[in-house]
């Protein structure tokens, strides 16, 4: 294709409204504004409106939380680890990456907001001085979740934005009015001379592998949260490194599906072709046996180690109550995927795009799986108490995966899905 | 005084390039403009910059100084809880790592700002008007008198 | 702030703990009704008790042991065992809840801002988060405790051995000038104890009752293998 035949491709799209477009914004719009008004009810009554109890303390916002840190993945693993091995085929896939992290991790941010019992006081985590001259616990894994959390969204918010800065002056140029300034405010006045080209691939480089850093960092802290407490099989020495790689898989069959729409939606077939299909789909391959041995390595070991209270847990999620969810889980996160993509005649963009709803889904079990057995069946074996979600939990669950397509609708809007400088850079990418 | 040519072909610039730099010009006097980067040989024309320098030092700047901010925040308000120490080297060390990094991140930004110019007047204006996204244009700034001479080895 | 002054005791500071001996203990639950009315713990109702959500600081615990006919019931009343190495207190965030020089583990209601992770973290899940704003029909919204403040939604509460008791037995005790004796504090479920099961009282004071109880034979902790070193002795004949 030629430079100009990319060019208009990928700027096609921008500020132009289409039907289907205003109608999914619409949808996800009334979806936003049904959890606004349940996070209202919430607000005005009391976390009693949620199915949370004695001994359940933590239930469907904490599992959100981690569920959409893992998603935030996708962009780490794209973005930086394929810039870090230059991987070439990359290229028209990273701001689609980076922008699911930054997205994701927006929506991940507001669950532990959400979930506090006294929300307008949470930035007594935040180490500020203050009057009474009291400081957080420096020792609390909440506390390391808050630095984390924050640290990787600014992290993530600039490695999306750098590499946009040729493309707001090159959509500076080529809109008009009040457009054109404000493009050409976010270019920051760029003006595309080798010094600059040469600090922003530089930046992009070392950014790569810093923020590869915090990313694993990140999810390890979260799977702190549980494996730092002592309750039966929270206490797991596997859970940071279980954490990260079920995070990195779940990125990866978010990113798969978001590509797919994409590439459905804005005609992009020219530039999102098989070959970036099948290599995501070979990675999404790996994760899935990942997710096994270290889902195995974790449930083998609760089992031989035949522990009173950890047993009590392990029995109800393998043959118990939550067998049913447990056995899904093992199915949409290992099997569906394995055949659909390890059997390569099976495997094409439809079929991936199962393979990858499968895992969102498995995945969201396996964060379920985490959090409420265990709360459930606690030390002290009087205490127990069986969990159910309300509606306001639901409602708001839902709302913030249509947040999720909302915030990408509007997204794919103003900016270049794909980045109109790197395409070029490699045309064979 | 500036002087500007364009060019399409990916190996002529760069033997240009090379011709300018034998004649002597520094790298400071010569810009390439472009709309996507441009891969030149290692030598030709290097742009020095310390941005890894620059990130690892805030990010040691930030690790320490957010150490030393925990350890006087935890001895100023010593609570006792769960019989662990008032300060102990495992939970701090998790966030001293966080720091480090969002160090490294405030680093590469700032040298990024600083090493692309962003603030401050370039030195050598870009060219105005539309560009041609396919071309790279060259710009040198050259004293009066040796502008015939540039100019030569611009159109070879 | 951390410090704060105070007259230096004579003797080593108190550490206070409790002996319930389940031998004594008939089950009647009053102690259960003392620290209702004591602690102004109000009643959630049917419909929040049927969701899980009726809060008793201190819970008796049935266990049954055996088939019919030859069925034993044997009860535990479970409080907060205020451990020294409580695994409560390091998770929160906001140090709503820190172990103090008296060996309590203190839960400052001003301060939680109810994440629930030392709810999570409490092996003995004696913990419990205020849902909804606290309501007492008339007229027992009469009969509330001054001297203990009334939580409001989203905050966490617990067993504080009655701490309002104990403030109170050492401002006499100073008023009088002397040491406090044991005996002189009791918390409300060991006060109204028709067996006399429960003793609260100084486990540093190696003269007291509930030293001399701990030290008994028939004395031990409540998942001590967890070794978050409880205060709350269990005295029972074993088998």
């Amino acid at each position: 294709m030629t430079s100009d035949a990319v060019r208009e491709a990928l700027m096609r799209p921008l500020w132009r409204i289409s039907r289907p477009w205003l109608a999914a914004v619409l949808v996800c719009l009334t979806m936003v504004g049904a959890a606004l008004y349940a996070w209202s009810v919430q607000l005005s009554q009391g976390m009693g409106v949620t199915g949370l109890r004695r001994p359940n303390y933590w239930g469907l916002y904490i599992v959100n939380f981690v569920f959409w840190v893992g998603i935030s993945h996708a962009g780490t693993l794209i973005s930086a680890i394929l810039r870090l091995t230059d991987a070439g085929w990359r290229r028209p896939v990273t701001r689609v990456a980076e922008a699911i992290t930054l997205f994701s991790l927006m929506i991940a941010g507001i669950f532990p907001i959400l979930h506090l019992g006294r929300e307008s006081l949470f930035y007594w985590i935040i180490p500020l001085p203050n009057d009474r001259l009291l400081w957080p616990n420096f020792r609390s894994p909440l506390f390391w979740d808050m630095m984390a959390i924050t640290t990787y969204v600014a992290a993530s918010a600039l490695f999306l934005y750098l590499p946009m800065i040729p493309d707001f002056a090159m959509l500076a140029e080529r809109s008009t009015g009040f457009k054109s300034r404000v493009y050409r405010a976010l270019s920051l006045g760029w003006i595309g001379d080798d010094r600059q080209w040469h600090a922003l691939e530089r930046a992009m480089k070392i950014f790569a592998g810093v923020i590869l850093a915090i990313a694993i960092s990140v999810h390890s802290v979260v799977a702190f949260d549980f494996s730092m407490g002592i309750a039966p099989m929270w206490h797991s020495t596997i859970f940071a490194p279980y954490f990260v790689a079920g995070a990195i898989f779940s990125g990866i069959a978010a990113l798969i599906l978001v590509m797919a729409g994409l590439r459905r939606a804005l005609r992009l077939d020219a530039f999102l072709r098989w070959k970036h299909f099948n290599n995501l789909g070979k990675l999404l391959l790996t994760m899935c046996v990942v997710w096994l041995y270290f889902t195995a390595s974790e449930y083998l070991t609760a089992w031989y180690g035949n522990e009173h209270a950890e047993m009590a847990v392990f029995n109800k999620k393998i043959s118990g109550e939550y067998a049913p969810w447990f056995w899904t889980m093992v199915a949409c996160n290992f099997f569906v995927p394995f055949i659909l993509i390890g059997v390569e005649r099976l495997r094409n963009v439809t079929t991936l795009c199962i393979s990858s709803l499968g895992v969102l889904l498995g995945m969201w079990i396996e964060r379920f799986l985490i959090v409420v057995p265990t709360l459930e069946t606690p030390h002290l074996a009087a205490a127990s108490g069986l969990y159910y979600p309300s509606w306001v939990e639901l409602t708001i669950t839902a709302g913030t995966f249509a947040a999720m397509v909302l915030l990408y609708l509007l997204f794919s809007k103003l900016v270049p899905i794909i980045a109109v400088w790197e395409y070029e850079h490699d045309p064979l990418g | 005084m500036i002087l500007s040519a364009e060019y399409r072909d990916h190996a002529r610039l760069k033997m240009v390039l090379a011709g300018l730099r034998q004649a002597g010009l520094s790298g400071d006097d010569i810009a390439l403009f472009s709309a996507k980067p441009v891969e030149l040989p290692e030598g030709l024309l290097d742009r020095p910059g310390r941005m890894s320098l620059v990130s690892i030092l805030c990010a040691l700047t930030f690790g320490i100084g957010f150490t030393s901010f925990m350890f006087w925040a935890q001895m100023d308000y010593p609570l006792i809880t769960g019989g662990m120490p008032i300060v102990s080297p495992w939970p701090v060390g998790v966030v001293i790592f966080e720091v480090t990094m969002a160090g490294a991140v405030a680093g590469v930004m700032l040298s990024f700002f600083l090493q692309g110019s962003f603030f401050r007047k370039p030195r050598i204006a870009p060219p105005p008007g539309p560009r041609d996204p396919e071309a790279v244009i060259l710009s040198a700034v050259v004293s009066d008198d040796r502008e015939d001479e540039i100019q030569a080895i611009l159109l070879t | 702030m951390a410090e704060e002054t105070r007259t230096q005791p004579t003797r080593q500071p108190h550490s206070w703990g409790m002996a319930i001996d389940l031998d004594r203990c008939t089950g009647c639950e009053a102690c259960v009704v003392a620290c209702h009315s004591e602690n102004n713990i109000p009643t959630a109702g049917p419909e929040q008790a049927a969701l899980g959500r009726a809060k008793h600081w201190l819970t008796v615990d049935r266990y049954y042991e055996g088939a019919f006919p030859d069925i034993k019931v044997k009860y535990r009343p479970v409080m907060c065992q205020h451990c020294e190495e409580a695994p409560c207190e390091p998770v929160c965030p906001v140090y709503a809840t820190y172990h103090n020089d008296e060996g309590l583990n203190v839960q400052v209601y001003n301060r939680c801002v109810g994440t629930r992770y030392c709810a999570n973290n409490c092996p003995y899940t004696v913990r419990h988060f205020n849902w909804f704003e606290a309501k007492w029909e008339a007229p027992l919204d009469m009969q509330l405790n001054p001297d203990v403040s009334i939580r409001e939604a989203g905050v966490m509460e617990k067993c504080s051995f009655c701490i309002q008791r104990i403030h109170r037995g050492k401002i006499a005790a100073k008023e009088e000038e002397r040491e406090v004796q044991d005996g002189d504090i009791q918390t409300a479920c060991a006060q109204s104890c028709p067996a006399e099961a429960m003793v609260f009282g100084d486990l540093s004071d190696p003269e007291s009752k509930v030293s001399k109880l701990a030290g008994s034979s028939r004395a031990g902790l409540l998942l001590e293998e967890l070794g978050a070193k409880p205060k709350v002795f269990y005295l029972e004949r074993a088998k």
